[in-house]
């Protein structure tokens, strides 16, 4: 069996466009994406006059003279995973001093997308394709989780077992602890405490794929104490990802998106098993 | 407010269970929807209130709108789940774009099935036509003209169907298309459709055009802003190729062949029996390897499944 693991797309359409075609081009008998599945930020395109715009944007302020160079950028936006609003200087003004109104335009957008992207896999993917499975990661917002479940091409995989071709897998978004608050860290305890329970329906750790994208104390834990064949971890901001082994578990790293990176890039894993081994694997970028 | 659509923003006002009021506007009509704790207890819209005010406005068609936090005690007006509506207004956009299709499925079935004659784009470029040394800087010439063109609009036009009576009026050109063509039996229309879509949804705004000509004439069946001159071109650089490969005793092209543009455009060919496809990519919107290993591999499978050579 091929099981084709990419993460870290962000937002991103165009990577998300790649992942789905990746699946099918690899020969992958099953697709699983992993988080974050979310863009960072939005990006407020300011209506100055009837064919311009005042955008700013990463420290600078871009001035657009027409229609065609806003959809320029704005298409450069989007492809990069962030989002956009096109406001007049008043609409612009106001949101400045309402962060909660910025939060529900931006929780707005970051669900648009993804049912934009629930559209385009079940296009893509047809109905005689291989089964694709998506979790988000433990950044992304918990309101995108429920568009999973409405049974369209992508199986939602999160806190969950699924079987998979005389496979199991496991799958959990939350993280432990982390500098940055994430929406769906927790203390390492009750995270161990969760994990515990969700491997505790694997049967045999040498048929398990076990994919805890965030590092902690008790992931490393789960990790040790149920050895599952092979385990799919993120990597840190602009890491290299790779290969390495704990235990009998072989842990497959993706390399991380740089922050600068010119193109938007999906990183994934191909890996196939067989009888309860991983014969091979080999790290894709496209 | 553009950019945002009004269902996502009731969508998370429901499952976060906030507070605020709506007003939308929509073609010079204007409404209010209000919402207490997620649930959307009240609506007005142009004369009607509650449940019917809802469903208008959550009817509109990219309404512009604008939401407020501060809110005012409103009398619940609405028991509907807010959920529901939103399938029920799906369902009857769904039943109208159906109803759409159904149309225009009407109108293709008065296409013409005999193709217009194709534009003498082969005499433009090199005089005669066919062969000759002299003609070979003219061709670079044109091509360099023709892809200097740039084109908006992506979208896919593709020749009508091939089905119809012959002698029935041609259905009206769509805007930006080139000249309707029907494409020749035994070609697929909606296979040729896939080809094309399948570069544009792989490479996405990095495919700068797309074509899908016949080798016979260098008419283009389907094409992302197509560029008939280029296909003309195309289909000359292809034969003269062939031409030399054969007189150099090299094996004959394989499945494509690229040619680096200056700046950062790329032109792929792939000859496939009786059909070419020309795509011209801007390879500084897509990594050369997505294209090779992920983008050309599907479409190619699907050229060579939709073509009888």
């Amino acid at each position: 069996m091929k099981v084709f693991t990419a993460s870290g797309i962000e937002g991103s359409t165009p990577c998300f466009r790649r992942f789905l075609s990746a699946v099918r081009s690899y020969g992958a008998d099953v697709g699983v994406l992993l988080g974050d599945l979310t863009g960072r930020k939005v990006v407020s395109a300011i209506r100055t006059g009837p064919s311009t715009w005042t955008v700013p944007l990463d420290g600078k302020v871009h001035e657009v003279d027409s229609p065609t160079a806003l959809a320029e950028l704005t298409g450069h936006i989007s492809d990069h995973g962030d989002y956009w609003l096109e406001q007049t200087p008043e609409e612009y003004e106001h949101l400045r001093s309402n962060q909660s109104l910025v939060e529900l335009y931006f929780k707005s957008l970051v669900r648009q997308r993804i049912e934009e992207w629930l559209t385009l896999a079940d296009e893509k993917l047809g109905a005689d394709g291989p089964p694709v499975f998506v979790a988000p990661g433990c950044g992304d917002w918990r309101i995108i989780d429920e568009l999973f479940e409405h049974g369209g091409r992508l199986l939602p995989c999160d806190d969950r077992v699924v079987q998979i071709d005389g496979y199991q897998m496991v799958t959990s978004s939350s993280s432990g602890p982390t500098e940055w608050e994430l929406v769906r860290e927790m203390d390492d305890r009750r995270l161990y405490t969760k994990l515990l329970e969700l491997c505790s329906g694997v049967g045999d750790p040498d048929f398990a794929i076990l994919n805890l994208q965030a590092e902690s104390r008790a992931t490393q834990r789960i990790v040790k104490r149920f050895q599952p064949l092979v385990r799919f971890r993120g990597s840190a901001q602009g890491g290299n990802g790779g290969a390495s082994k704990q235990g009998r578990t072989l842990e497959l790293s993706p390399r991380s998106p740089m922050v600068e990176d010119a193109a938007p890039t999906l990183h994934g894993v191909l890996v196939q098993l067989e009888g309860g081994a991983v014969k091979d694997y080999v790290f894709t970028e496209a | 407010m553009k950019g945002i659509s009004l269902s996502s923003v009731i969508q998370v006002i429901n499952l976060e269970k906030q507070s605020c009021d709506i007003e939308a506007r929509a073609g010079g009509q204007c409404g209010q929807l209000h919402f207490r704790e997620g649930t959307l207890v009240d609506a007005l819209a142009d004369g009607l209130a509650g449940e019917d005010a809802a469903y208008e406005i959550l009817g509109w068609d990219d309404p512009e709108f604008d939401v407020s936090t501060e809110h005012s005690p409103r009398d619940r007006t609405i028991e509907a789940d807010l959920t529901q509506m939103l399938l029920e207004i799906a369902r009857r956009r769904d039943e109208e774009l159906e109803e759409s299709a159904r149309s225009a499925a009407a109108q293709d079935s008065v296409a013409p099935h005999a193709a217009p004659p194709a534009p003498p784009l082969v005499e433009s470029a090199s005089g005669n036509g066919r062969g000759g040394a002299q003609a070979e800087p003219d061709i670079m010439a044109e091509m360099e003209a023709a892809l200097a063109e740039v084109r908006v609009e992506p979208e896919i036009e593709a020749a009508p169907e091939p089905h119809g009576a012959p002698g029935r009026a041609p259905a009206p050109p769509t805007r930006g298309a080139p000249p309707a063509t029907a494409v020749r039996s035994g070609l697929s229309a909606a296979g040729l459709k896939r080809v094309v879509q399948l570069a544009k949804d792989g490479l996405g705004d990095a495919l700068l055009s797309a074509d899908l000509f016949s080798s016979a004439d260098g008419t283009s069946y389907v094409g992302v802003n197509s560029r008939p001159a280029v296909c003309a071109l195309v289909n000359q650089v292809t034969e003269r190729l062939n031409r030399a490969f054969d007189k150099g005793g090299l094996p004959p092209l394989g499945r494509y062949y690229m040619a680096e543009l200056d700046g950062s455009g790329l032109l792929l060919v792939a000859p496939c029996g009786d059909l070419q496809l020309v795509l011209v990519v801007d390879t500084g919107r897509v990594q050369l390897g997505l294209l090779i290993n992920v983008v050309l591999p599907e479409v190619l499978a699907a050229l060579e499944e939709v073509s009888p050579g």
